[in-house]
């Protein structure tokens, strides 16, 4: 029992940390149909500046530290993956708005290319030692025993921005525009959405989401390189697309079954199958629900 | 109808012309390894060891009176880049290849060079590249994979631990060590009992799971094939959880940058290590002349590399060519060339001759070398 | 005003660099100043390209506003020309000619691109044809190269035999894989086949018998007849035509397997789009219920498609090991999928010349691209983007025939520009 209960906390805080980075991938994704593989890079640009921010600001310098410092990375991190995303998507993807679907997808493969080799080639190929920026806290004997803090505060981000996506989405106007967007571009061009901002607002949504993945799962690796996003990316990208495209529950779903899968296949089955065990687990539901978890199922007109 | 025709015709020709040319004025040597994709912090590792190398011998004037021109070619680890890379090393002429970083990758481009050029690897540990034979002309300056486990099956025994688990990182380095681990246990067990052994996903953002497994299965020991980095995680998440588990890993783990990740879950750990090669005169002034050029680490195989070319270089030197191998190899296994790494002579193999390994634990944020029994 | 907002996007990350020995940051002022030259440099050259473009297309839609084939670029003009025949020769010619003239790397990179290019025309059959975006299509690749690799290590079977046997087995492979995802579509299509993928890796590397990680090595090159090549014919050949001396006459021959595989898999893939089983693959990318009601038998299109499809990579797979001659699980990675899709996609989806372009593009550039060493992967994602951006219909266009039904009277009048904009927004681009 035990037992069982250890791999569900470890399922459950691997869940979580794929869920912070699927619910920016599937934004982006829900509403422009895009597979961003560059997601993966914008997480990992995010974890690097965060780094250099938290060296510059909790350096002598400035000596900031606790929970001022780590706010203020945080803050600083997502404006720059922000804006980071936000050049990308007017770079690589606006100019092929109407293009067949897959050449921004190649386009998004260029791009996560290039950013890779870029972090690579100013920064370093080495590992480098991320600091853990989050400040001790007191927690109850149980609950510490269970989790530790650094995947609290990341259980506690993905709920919060969860709820805050749900909500921005339902009620609000820009959440409106999006939806209708995700449903039919041109439609909702002619109902006068500004298409190419709901678009951009969409990338930097993602994109603060990614920095904050960065920021926070720095802290808990202690340790980041080039390298990061592509694993990141490639499973947040599985579990966006097992909750259902698009739907904001869905994906934190979709990453939390992929986490216990790979968990409890790691526990009951062996370290070296449970990718494998993910991955099956994934074509079942799929073949059995081919519209995702959470995904409406789509009727088609002739 | 020419026109589109011609235009054509020129851009084949211009795909297909655009070899190499070689000029011989310089000395040129090649590299082949990663030095970019996600192995790149051992390729470039191996190259910064090979840059100091190379930049003290010209600063004395060069190998046989030229100087040495080092010839980069990206592999990113990978067996069929590898061998492109080789194939374009070899297309130019050159005859001394340092490289390639990975075991995979030396074995591919190995299959290229045939007996045309003379290689010597200097990260690159897996056993049957040299204990075959196939490559009369290969050597390697790191000391190969089942140099290290018997170091630390020893100290298994020694302790009286019963309950071993391994656990390996898929990759050729970590899989290979952590089999021979297995199998020394295994051929003697005095009732030593392997209770894990498993591969687990580089780079992974957790391994509270396999944490889990190991605390269920109660061992005493974790015998690690891999790297610093993800060992870190793994240490780290298995204090997090209160394991006492003690983590034995191989000179991947022996690098500093582990304890400043793994912070005081370090704590404890015991790594396989190379004879500290930093602490000699001419090391410290290696690492001091590195760190005028690059800001990074030296990494793993800084003296590996830089050894490999001063062994090199000295065997040519006494040949007076660079083509006569069966001469080089000579000198290269029966004269001991002293270089940074301390040392360097090779046995008919290819192998290195006298790198001792050691046992160091990780006390007070520093890595602690134990006595010799 | 493009430069400013880059370099300080680029601020952080290029001005201070992470000194990993003293733990501290560096600053690096002057790689600020070298950037911002060089994208100043850059945002006119892509400006004008944009503008370019976008007249281009603007004129275009004005003076045919039936949406008529887009003007064709002299690639595709000379793909479509009369003088294919020609063409085709001389290359055909060209290629049979290299390895006299050229050195070993030139042969070794060509191969790969030669390879690249079966797959690619493999992968073009599920993707460009039928629709059917498969990101796991290495997994056939590594079925086709591991039936040779254990094949030949535990029975010590010839190259000749394996050859027909991994295609056999990848198609097998193809059926399999085809069966639980005929429901599905679009993107769910896509993770599935990426998962499938995935699990042929993880399956190669945790296997005993696969040798896992350490992958298999020494693997024979296939033999002419049991004729040692590289003795007395490679003297006669260095003798008679110059031939390089370091040539590997194994690899030579490789190389002209690899050919002639790529010539069938031209003749099959042409023959076969224009079939009837081709034609019922269109209209399944096209419209799958339309298709349907068509009296096309979706499943078994599909089906077919797949495992036509597989048959190929499995057929390069056995030649890449036999050129590599060592192979283990990190060549199949997902990256490598990645690779052959962008060679579809960017040569131009449904086309065979595009394919061909294409995999020369994405293998020989890298290979080019070593001048600048350790700028190469990052001007390759560069180059990527851009040729997406400008070219978002791949380098050359499908060249099926299109049938037009021209109204005899009254032309329609030409549209206004609004309209005619809005028009180029829905995907007039390509099909």
């Amino acid at each position: 029992m035990d037992f069982f209960l250890s791999l569900f906390m470890s399922g459950l805080t691997k869940g979580s940390i794929y869920a912070l980075i699927a619910l920016g991938y599937t934004m982006v994704y829900g509403i422009i149909a895009l597979i961003n593989f560059a997601h993966g890079e914008i997480y990992m640009i995010g974890a690097f500046t965060a780094l250099i921010f938290s060296m510059l600001l909790g350096g002598p310098a400035v000596g900031m530290s606790g929970w001022t410092l780590l706010l203020t990375v945080a803050a600083l991190s997502a404006l720059y993956a922000a804006m980071y995303g936000w050049t990308m998507e007017k770079i690589a993807y606006q100019p092929l708005r109407g293009a067949s679907r897959l050449a921004p997808l190649i386009s998004a493969i260029g791009m996560s290319i290039f950013l890779q080799n870029y972090v690579q080639l100013v920064q370093t190929p080495n590992f480098l030692v991320f600091p853990d920026l989050i400040p001790q806290i007191d927690l109850p004997a149980a609950v510490a025993k269970a989790i530790n803090r650094t995947h609290l505060v990341i259980l506690i981000v993905t709920a919060v921005a969860m709820v805050a996506l749900t909500v921005f989405i339902k009620f609000t106007r820009m959440g409106m525009a999006m939806r209708a967007v995700a449903q039919d571009p041109i439609m909702a061009r002619l109902s006068g959405v500004k298409l190419d901002r709901v678009i951009s607002v969409t990338f930097v949504i993602g994109s603060v989401l990614a920095a904050l993945g960065g920021l926070l799962i720095g802290c808990s690796m202690r340790q980041i390189d080039f390298y990061i996003g592509f694993l990141a990316g490639m499973k947040a990208f599985t579990a966006a697309v097992l909750g259902g495209i698009g739907s904001i529950p869905g994906a934190v779903i979709g990453a939390l079954i992929l986490g216990f899968a790979e968990s409890f296949a790691a526990g009951y089955i062996s370290s070296s199958y449970k990718d494998m065990v993910a991955f099956i687990i994934l074509i079942i539901i799929l073949t059995l629900k081919p519209g995702g978890i959470f995904g409406t199922s789509q009727t088609q007109k002739v | 109808m020419g026109k589109l025709f011609s235009k054509f015709v020129l851009l084949l020709s211009l795909v297909l012309m655009a070899g190499p040319a070689a000029a011989q004025d310089t000395l040129k040597v090649g590299f082949g390894g990663a030095i970019l994709g996600q192995l790149a912090a051992y390729g470039n590792s191996n190259l910064y060891g090979l840059e100091y190398a190379i930049g003290q011998i010209n600063a004395k004037g060069g190998v046989l009176g030229q100087q040495v021109e080092l010839v980069k070619e990206d592999d990113g680890c990978k067996p069929d880049s590898a061998s492109s890379a080789a194939t374009k090393l070899l297309s130019q002429g050159l005859k001394l290849v340092f490289g390639h970083t990975c075991s995979g990758a030396t074995r591919s481009a190995l299959s290229v060079y045939g007996n045309s050029v003379l290689m010597v690897a200097s990260s690159a540990t897996e056993v049957s590249l040299t204990e075959d034979g196939a490559h009369p002309y290969f050597f390697r300056t790191t000391p190969r994979d089942d140099f290290q486990v018997p170091t630390q099956v020893a100290y298994i025994r020694d302790k009286g631990f019963k309950k071993v688990a391994i656990l390996h990182d898929k990759g050729d380095y970590g899989l290979a060590l952590a089999e021979l681990a297995k199998k020394d246990l295994e051929a003697d067990p005095q009732g030593i009992e392997i209770v894990l052994f498993e591969g687990v996903t580089s780079g992974e953002v957790s391994y509270d799971d396999t944490v889990s497994l190991l605390a269920a299965k109660g061992a005493e020991v974790l015998v690690w094939g891999g790297y610093y980095s993800d060992a870190s995680k793994l240490a780290l998440q298995m204090r997090g959880k209160g394991l006492k588990t003690v983590i034995i890993g191989p000179d991947g783990l022996y690098n500093p940058s582990f304890i400043e990740m793994a912070q005081e879950a370090s704590e404890g750990v015991l790594a396989t290590g190379q004879m500290d090669l930093s602490k000699s005169e001419i090391a410290q002034a290696a690492i001091a002349d590195h760190k005028t050029r690059h800001s990074e680490e030296i990494g793993p195989y800084f003296f590996y590399a830089a050894g490999a070319a001063q062994a090199v270089f000295a065997a040519v030197e006494k040949v007076g060519n660079t083509t006569d191998f069966e001469a080089i190899k000579k000198h290269l296994t029966e004269d001991t060339v002293e270089t940074v790494m301390g040392p360097v002579r090779f046995d008919a193999k290819g192998d290195i001759i006298g790198v001792p390994f050691s046992l160091y634990e990780i006390q007070g944020g520093k890595f602690v070398e134990l006595p010799n029994k | 005003m493009a430069t400013f907002w880059i370099c300080f996007l680029a601020f952080p990350l290029v001005v201070f660099k992470i000194n990993a020995n003293t733990r501290s940051l560096d600053t690096r002022w002057d790689r600020l100043y070298i950037l911002a030259g060089s994208v100043f440099v850059l945002t006119f050259i892509w400006r004008f390209l944009l503008k370019r473009r976008s007249f281009d297309r603007l004129t275009k839609v004005v003076n045919e506003p039936h949406g008529s084939a887009p003007k064709p670029t002299w690639l595709t003009r000379l793909a479509k020309s009369r003088q294919r025949g020609r063409l085709l020769a001389v290359v055909l010619l060209s290629m049979c000619v290299l390895p006299f003239l050229s050195n070993p790397y030139m042969v070794n990179i060509v191969t790969s691109a030669l390879i690249y290019v079966t797959l690619g025309l493999g992968l073009n059959v599920v993707v460009g044809v039928s629709g059917l975006l498969n990101l796991g299509y290495v997994a056939f690749y590594a079925i086709g190269a591991y039936t040779y690799a254990l094949l030949g290590y535990y029975f010590g079977l010839s190259f000749w035999v394996c050859l027909p046997l991994g295609a056999i087995f990848s198609t097998l492979l193809g059926l399999l894989l085809g069966l639980p995802i005929i429901r599905l579509s679009g993107d769910y299509l896509a993770i599935v086949t990426l998962s499938f993928g995935e699990i042929t890796r993880l399956v190669l590397t945790n296997l005993d018998f696969t040798r896992g990680p350490r992958g298999i090595s020494n693997i024979k090159p296939p033999s002419f007849f049991g004729l040692n090549l590289n003795g007395t014919p490679k003297q006669f050949l260095i003798e008679t035509v110059g031939f390089h001396p370091d040539m590997d006459l194994n690899r030579v021959f490789i190389y002209f397997i690899i050919l002639a595989v790529v010539v069938l898999t031209i003749i099959c893939v042409y023959r076969l789009e224009n079939s009837r089983l081709g034609r019922a693959w269109l209209a399944l990318r096209e419209d799958e219920i339309a298709c349907q009601a068509m009296g096309i038998n979706r499943t078994r299109a599909k089906l077919t498609a797949f495992a036509l499809g597989s048959t190929w990579a499995g057929l390069a797979g056995v030649v890449f090991a036999s050129q590599i001659t060592f192979i283990n699980p990190a060549s199949f990675s997902f990256m490598e999928s990645i690779m052959i899709l962008s060679i579809v996609v960017l040569g131009g989806m449904d086309s065979i010349p595009g394919v061909i372009i294409g995999a020369a593009v994405l293998i020989l550039l890298p290979e080019q691209l070593r001048f600048f060493s350790d700028y190469r992967m990052l001007i390759f994602g560069a180059l990527m983007v851009v040729m997406m951006v400008f070219r978002p219909g791949g380098l050359i266009k499908s060249v099926r025939e299109v049938y037009i039904h021209q109204a005899s009277d009254s032309k329609p009048e030409p549209r206004p520009v609004v309209t005619a904009l809005s028009t180029m927004e829905q995907g007039a681009e390509d099909d």
